[in-house]
């Protein structure tokens, strides 16, 4: 009964504090969530083509910097094992090695835009976002989604966001999570990301499976978290060129 | 030389596999050593000089790679490869006939004599494209053995690499690796100073690279120097001359405006009295790179050589031999290459190329259509359309061809 109590008061407050809100504290709070230290994570990607078929890869994935700089590392299959993705500077340089030519290439900015590994994900959706700085951002209003008030918000990208007419995104209103997010290109509903199994993992809210939904093309890929790490100490040198090369 | 090489291999091997069972018992040896790989089949078919023949292969690769410990790993990897088809070539039979008859002319003998010098029979047999140790100390990295060395920002071209020449018609293809000695030494997280020791026969005919490299405003960018042994052969004398070279060299990648922009260039010297080829000459290359939202990559390059003729008039046996050896620098003074390529779904990627000399004005297109079969199988299909002018150019000397390609990895 207590407990009960406790939950209902929890709600409440949760409640309380979530209409008092300003759009920029929402989003403060989402990149609380989102701007980890640093971590170490086990992906499993998951790519399903509109026919139904399926592809699995597995990656190992190093982030530091909050999110700024990111390292993946593919383990599997062996047609992509030992593929290596860095992104430095919240995705303004990203790098691409592969084993077979031993070779880095310095991908293009517009680069950004390209699936990754043939997913549903592009580089760019795969960057951390720096809200305030990367979009224009208005409060719609509040939908509720599996039973739970969500902040609705539209979000304009700005030069240095990523490259889509417009971005809506759906926030959780008790644990400030992004549930969702619909991509948009021009006036059509290109993709659209669906968040879930969200766990506490020390102070961050994470949600372990993301879902991109192509609307154009009808396949999506899932990213599913198996493992994560928080707060580790990372060194500066592993994310760098001069690690890609190295076995 | 390859049982040699062989012997090395496997007893770097046993080395490894030994070290491995000493410093954590024989239980973990094989958790410790990664065998993975890959199972090629090639079919390749060719209408030259109105005569139709198909060459098959079978490539069975076996890496190894193991990571000893913290500061040491090994990797290599054992090819064979059986050959099947048009097995006896002669590479005079891909030469454009202009070429080849001024020459026997030239040479005033027999044809059928003449032709077993230029006998490039396909063998099966054991082939070696990596085997190195890799040491990693706080700052420095080593790699001693046979690796690639993939210098330079260039697509088709490398004009800062003496050490390997991609095939300009499947660039992004395996190179066969170099013996060398590779020490990088990291100025910083973004900034490195490479040498590379590429041993001959002798100290002085060895080759030496150096190269810095650094990120700077958002562009890599590397200088190099390199001293090199230039080998080329005179086709009329049989004779082969070795002159020792330096090479300056820069290269760049990086965006401008959305684009996509690199660039290389490499200035040769005579380091050698010899004199006995275009002592000094210039090699350089600007690409730029575009990726539509809808998907599609369009890339180019334009690519001047100085040692290339101006006109196929002039190209003779020596400057087609030379470029389908080591340094494959072209035969023309100019070129131009395009490159069109988009995923269709999730398995399928579609491409399409051409390869334009200037110089000459003879082009080859060749379309490409790659297929991932399965999580670790992938089928390459590419046809090879040459135009130009028949027996004088360098792609209208070439016959249509198409090749098919099934590789499963594992």
């Amino acid at each position: 009964m207590k407990t009960l109590k406790a939950i209902l008061l929890m709600t409440l407050i949760y409640s309380s504090q979530a209409q008092n809100l300003s759009l920029n504290e929402i989003m403060d709070r989402v990149e609380k969530n989102e701007k980890i230290p640093s971590s170490i994570t086990q992906v499993d990607q998951t790519i399903v083509t509109s026919k139904g078929k399926s592809r699995v890869l597995s990656i190992e994935g190093y982030s530091k910097n909050s999110g700024d700089d990111q390292l993946s590392l593919y383990t599997g299959p062996a047609r992509v094992k030992g593929d290596k993705i860095l992104m430095l500077n919240g995705g303004d340089d990203i790098w691409f090695y592969t084993p077979r030519t031993d070779r880095v290439r310095h991908l293009a900015s517009n680069a950004r835009k390209q699936k990754v590994q043939g997913s549903d994900f592009s580089y760019q959706d795969l960057e951390q976002r720096d809200y305030q700085e990367d979009f224009e951002m208005d409060l719609l209003g509040s939908e509720e989604i599996s039973g739970v008030n969500h902040y609705t918000v539209l979000a304009i990208p700005t030069a240095s966001g990523p490259d889509y007419a417009k971005l809506i995104f759906w926030v959780n209103q008790e644990n400030f999570v992004v549930s969702k997010v619909e991509y948009y290109e021009d006036a059509l509903l290109s993709k659209t990301l669906y968040a879930s199994n969200v766990k506490k993992i020390d102070d961050y809210w994470i949600a372990m499976k993301l879902e991109m939904r192509n609307n154009e093309s009808g396949s999506k890929t899932l990213l599913e978290t198996r493992e994560i790490e928080v707060n580790v100490d990372l060194d500066d040198s592993r994310f760098s060129t001069n690690f890609l090369k190295r076995n | 030389m390859r049982n040699r090489t062989l012997r090395i291999f496997a007893l770097a091997v046993l080395t490894i596999v030994s070290k491995l069972g000493f410093a954590q018992g024989d239980s973990t040896v094989l958790n410790k050593l990664q065998i993975s790989g890959f199972f090629e089949n090639q079919l390749l078919g060719q209408v030259q000089h109105s005569e139709y023949s198909m060459t098959n292969y079978n490539l069975l690769r076996l890496n190894l790679n193991a990571k000893v410990d913290d500061k040491v790993s090994f990797f290599g990897n054992i090819n064979y490869r059986t050959f099947h088809g048009r097995t006896q070539q002669n590479v005079l039979n891909f030469l454009p006939r202009r070429v080849v008859s001024d020459y026997i002319n030239e040479l005033g003998q027999p044809y059928e004599e003449v032709e077993n010098r230029f006998a490039n029979p396909l063998n099966d047999g054991f082939l070696f494209d990596n085997a190195y140790v890799t040491i990693y100390a706080n700052k420095v990295n080593v790699r001693i053995g046979k690796q690639q060395l993939p210098w330079g920002t260039g697509y088709i071209w490398n004009p800062t690499n003496v050490f390997q020449a991609r095939n300009m018609l499947d660039p992004t293809y395996e190179l066969v690796g170099v013996n060398a000695v590779k020490v990088e030494y990291l100025l910083s997280n973004q900034a490195t100073l490479t040498g590379v020791m590429n041993v001959s026969d002798q100290f002085e005919n060895s080759n030496y690279a150096i190269k810095l490299k650094n990120h700077i405003n958002g562009f890599d960018v590397s200088l190099s120097h390199v001293y090199f042994q230039y080998s080329t052969t005179d086709f009329y004398t049989f004779t082969e001359f070795k002159e020792q070279k330096h090479q300056i060299g820069a290269d760049f990648s990086g965006s401008i405006g959305g684009f996509g922009v690199y660039g290389e260039g490499a200035y040769r010297m005579d380091a050698s009295k010899s004199n006995t080829t275009d002592a000094n000459f210039l090699n350089a290359l600007v690409g730029l790179n575009y990726y539509f939202a809808n998907g599609l990559y369009m890339f180019g390059e334009y690519y001047f050589n100085q040692n290339g003729k101006s006109n196929y008039r002039e190209y003779n046996i020596n400057d087609w031999m030379n470029y389908l050896g080591p340094y494959a620098e072209g035969l023309g003074k100019q070129y131009m290459f395009y490159g069109a390529n988009t995923p269709v779904g999730s398995y399928w990627n579609v491409s399409a190329f051409v390869l334009w000399n200037m110089s000459d004005g003879s082009y080859m297109l060749y379309p490409r259509v790659e297929y991932s079969i399965g999580n670790n199988t992938e089928l390459i299909s590419q046809l090879f359309l040459p135009n130009g002018k028949a027996n004088t150019t360098e792609f209208g000397s070439g016959g249509i061809g198409g090749m098919v390609r099934v590789r499963v990895y594992f």
